[in-house]
């Protein structure tokens, strides 16, 4: 152990590194037969200079019988992911995921587990980890679990305004359920945080994980569906359809699965009260089950919202009483002026209220970017910044917002040509895509297709087109 | 914990619950939150920011212990009025509670702000106003409802209603005519070709 410790001293100049990384993973023998000494031997060492070999120590350290939750481990561990030294642990990935992960497992453990204690020690090895902010990471998923369970969900707010592009295997040694629980929790922080903007991000989340290319259903895909169904309803007043690119066996799954939240969003779409909470209360035994029941009780209070929305697009005005009636409110005049205030503010309708004589008169809507029920979450955000000044497109912030949303828009193009470009030049799907075209040559069958098959590189043959979503979603702008 | 007296000192009231918090999350003991934590002056800090749905999980965080003093609830009980928009609510429970120690100045902040915020939301969602509804969003009387509203280019209703007359700002018109602007367009024009 004291050779493998010099050895490290030794090769700590940055030329030495792969050397020395060698050299640490043949010693697998060393570290298990010297256990006892792997304790006093980090003390040798220092988190910062030494990153590469302190991962390596910590790693086998926590590999081996030790018990959970062990404070000493907790301790190392935390000040290793803050002060670690990013282009070392980069060099091997897995290693300094296990040492991270093992760190939430002991966080987590024992009779008083204490999640807060590892948000920022697991943030700051996201950071150290992710060689460009728009790489998606392993700790993704687990930094945000903890954000989850120690309720600190402003803390994930920087990451979750991250959008992602990349996913970067071979770099972070992330795997596809890695990117479906990053999708899944960061969509359960979004709904966490109410805002009617994070909504509209929690719906992408959530999509993402169910549009994620697949070939087997998955119980995180079921269950993201579900918050789906409900976060649409809530956020959009209906249920979007999938999209045509959902794999169908995810489709299959959620047939099967989410039955009882298609029959709630049947429901809503009839935009019949007691038929709503009649499919509410009779599978209010699989929402509770699910962990659903808050976001269903949301979704029950915002038929009031829906309704006061409709009747914005038949009449011009109309008094309290009538708006209380319609919308069937038990409070009167009185719950509906203070609904209609709180609409306002949420810049869910423009109206103005006449205080003299009670009656409200209906703004027009040129302010929301289309008006009616806003589809895309693009739309909605618009509709959100636009409708707190109750103003219209005639002002400088309005330009402001037009030109930062073209700006965003502009730039995915580029993405979205650059993936193609990509695609199109890659070896593998080129070879694809030939051999299908001189087989439809052999059988003497149909012409022109080459300029066809390269014009949709949406076969999911190489690993940029599996993260075609990503950009898709955000293209629908 | 010197860097919110300072930051309270210099009324810098924005900053101090992302102070709070970054001290929340750093320490190491499991039991911060409960040794002399300043958890109502945390509570009221992220409601200055009018950021709620983070006030109403770091109350769910607290422990049972901390819940229980006076300071804490009535903050509390502040934020369930704010949380469901009840204008009305949030002045009584404002008042109504001697608020001590450092959270005495925050709360007069607070109160200054809220005022400017309802008096926002009353500007988007009210075309006319009876000032004794004014004065109830604003937790103020009459006359004062009416001064505020008269020091924003509100008016008097035309006809002998004694309602208040909400007259909307006019919106800031940027200057556009500038040659990056010109470019800017020209950009986008190539881009949609």
């Amino acid at each position: 152990m004291e050779g493998l410790v010099a050895q490290v001293i030794g090769l700590s100049n940055p030329n030495d590194l792969n050397q020395l990384l060698t050299a640490l993973k043949s010693s697998e023998t060393v570290f298990n037969q010297n256990y006892q000494q792997i304790v006093p031997a980090l003390q040798a060492l220092d988190p910062a200079q030494h990153s590469l070999a302190y991962a390596f120590f910590l790693h086998h350290l926590a590999k081996g019988n030790l018990p959970t939750p062990n404070a000493a481990f907790m301790d190392s561990a935390s000040r290793f992911l803050i002060v670690c030294d990013a282009s070392q642990i980069q060099l091997a990935p897995d290693v300094f995921v296990s040492v991270a992960r093992k760190l939430k497992t002991h966080v987590l453990a024992g009779a008083a587990p204490c999640p807060r204690r590892g948000v920022a020690p697991l943030l700051a090895g996201l950071r150290a980890l992710q060689p460009n902010p728009e790489v998606l990471t392993p700790l993704h998923a687990d930094f945000f679990q903890l954000c989850l369970l120690s309720r600190c969900y402003s803390a994930a707010a920087p990451v979750l305004d991250q959008d992602i592009f990349d996913v970067a295997p071979q770099q972070t040694g992330s795997t596809p359920t890695d990117l479906f629980l990053y999708c899944y929790y960061g969509g359960m922080l979004c709904i966490g945080e109410q805002g009617r903007k994070q909504h509209a991000r929690a719906l992408e989340l959530l999509l993402q994980a169910v549009t994620a290319p697949s070939l087997a259903g998955n119980a995180i895909v079921a269950a993201a569906y579900k918050k789906y169904v409900l976060v649409c309803l809530i956020h959009a007043g209906a249920l979007q359809p999938l999209p045509k690119f959902t794999s169908s066996c995810v489709k299959h799954v959620i047939d099967a699965e989410a039955r009882p939240y298609n029959e709630l969003a049947a429901a809503y779409a009839a935009r019949n009260g007691d038929k709503l909470r009649r499919a509410a209360e009779q599978h209010g035994a699989v929402f509770a089950a699910d962990g659903n029941l808050g976001l269903v009780r949301q979704v029950l209070a915002s038929m009031a919202v829906r309704s006061i929305q409709r009747l914005t697009q038949t009449f011009l005005t109309l008094s309290l009483e009538d708006i209380a009636a319609n919308a069937g409110l038990a409070g009167g005049a009185q719950e509906a002026e203070a609904r209609i205030v709180r609409m306002v503010a949420a810049g869910q309708i423009t109206a103005k209220i006449d205080g003299r004589s009670g009656m409200v008169r209906f703004a027009d809507d040129t302010a929301r970017g289309g008006g009616g029920a806003s589809t895309s979450s693009a739309a909605a955000g618009v509709s959100a910044a636009g409708g707190g000044g109750g103003g219209s497109w005639d002002s400088a912030a309005s330009v402001a917002m037009l030109d930062e949303r073209m700006r965003a828009v502009l730039e995915l193009g580029k993405r979205l040509q650059q993936a193609h470009e990509m695609v199109s030049q890659d070896r593998a799907y080129l070879t694809k895509v030939t051999a299908r075209e001189r087989s439809k040559y052999d059988l003497g069958g149909g012409a022109g297709g080459l300029g066809a098959g390269l014009a949709g590189p949406g076969g999911g043959a190489s690993g940029e087109t599996d993260f075609g979503p990503f950009s898709a979603s955000g293209a629908a702008v | 914990m010197d860097q919110v007296a300072t930051a309270l000192q210099a009324s810098d009231f924005a900053a101090v619950a992302s102070i709070l918090d970054e001290a929340e999350l750093c320490s190491p003991s499991p039991s911060v939150l409960e040794d002399g934590w300043p958890a109502a002056l945390h509570l009221l800090a992220h409601m200055y920011n009018g950021s709620l749905p983070d006030a109403r999980l770091l109350y769910k965080r607290l422990p049972d212990g901390v819940k229980a003093d006076p300071q804490v609830a009535a903050a509390w009980r502040l934020l369930q009025f704010a949380w469901q928009g009840s204008g009305e609510g949030v002045w009584h429970a404002l008042r109504s509670h001697p608020w001590s120690g450092p959270a005495q100045a925050l709360t007069e902040a607070l109160a200054e702000r809220l005022r400017g915020r309802q008096l926002d939301l009353v500007a988007a969602a009210y075309s006319h106003i009876t000032p004794a509804r004014l004065a109830a969003l604003c937790g103020c009387s009459e006359e004062d409802a009416v001064a505020y509203a008269l020091g924003r280019g509100w008016r008097h209703a035309a006809d002998d209603s004694g309602a208040l007359e909400v007259v909307a700002s006019p919106p800031a018109r940027g200057q556009l005519g500038s040659l990056a602007a010109l470019e800017q367009l020209s950009v986008y024009m190539m881009q949609l070709e």
